[in-house]
């Protein structure tokens, strides 16, 4: 399959984040119980993750003579965005739901931890929607 | 019936000396993967890109593009 710049950096994208961040979001519901304070983790995370991409996207600007985006790039981008909207909307909805309702769920997301994680991942999950839908969308040829 | 936007540009590159899509595309500034859209009929490109399309095949507009 003959994949554009965007196309590759899309990959590299979803691959880095499902690493980076399904480790970090693993380990930490796994830890539930014994939390303390994570704010110096994530932000290490955040800044590793940033270099590690610019190094990815640097590599492959190297290896493609045509690293270019184009008017149809962009177009994809903003449904994408759309997308990733929606996804992080529908997730703090369900998150009010649960705590309005008194809902099994509830008991996780009032606690810091619990509330915590979940966040991250709804963030996490909603960028990779953005991402996935853009490689969706440039492959089907919108 | 709902009208949509074709095009020749298959047919123009053929006739000029079988102009690759990746050659087009370069031409025009953008990638060969929205070459290959605008050809399928999936996308339609801007009117900034359908003129240069038109300019690098030195015909009309209409030419490239048909509104049927």
């Amino acid at each position: 399959m003959n994949l554009s710049y965007k196309e590759k950096t899309l990959i590299a994208s979803i691959i880095t984040t499902i690493i980076f961040f399904g480790s970090y979001l693993y380990i930490g519901f796994k830890n539930l119980t014994n939390w303390s304070t994570k704010f110096g983790e994530l932000f290490a995370l955040v800044i590793l993750f940033i270099v590690f991409e610019i190094i990815i996207q640097s590599a492959l600007k190297l290896g493609d003579k045509l690293s270019i985006e184009d008017e149809r790039d962009k177009l994809i981008e903003l449904t994408s965005y759309k997308y990733s909207y929606w996804t992080l909307t529908a997730a703090i909805w369900f998150v009010i739901f649960q705590l309005l309702l008194n809902t099994p769920f509830s008991k996780f997301f009032n606690t810091p931890q619990g509330l915590f994680y979940s966040l991250v991942l709804f963030v996490i999950l909603a960028e990779l929607i953005s991402f996935i839908s853009q490689l969706y969308l440039s492959l089907k040829g919108k | 019936m709902k009208k949509l936007i074709y095009n020749n540009i298959k047919i123009l590159r053929e006739n000029n000396g079988e102009m690759s899509q990746q050659k087009l595309a370069e031409a025009i500034g953008v990638t060969r993967q929205t070459i290959i859209a605008i050809e399928k009929n999936k996308y339609s490109p801007s009117l900034e890109v359908a003129f240069k399309i038109a300019l690098e095949f030195d015909v009309p507009l209409d030419e490239v593009f048909v509104y049927k």
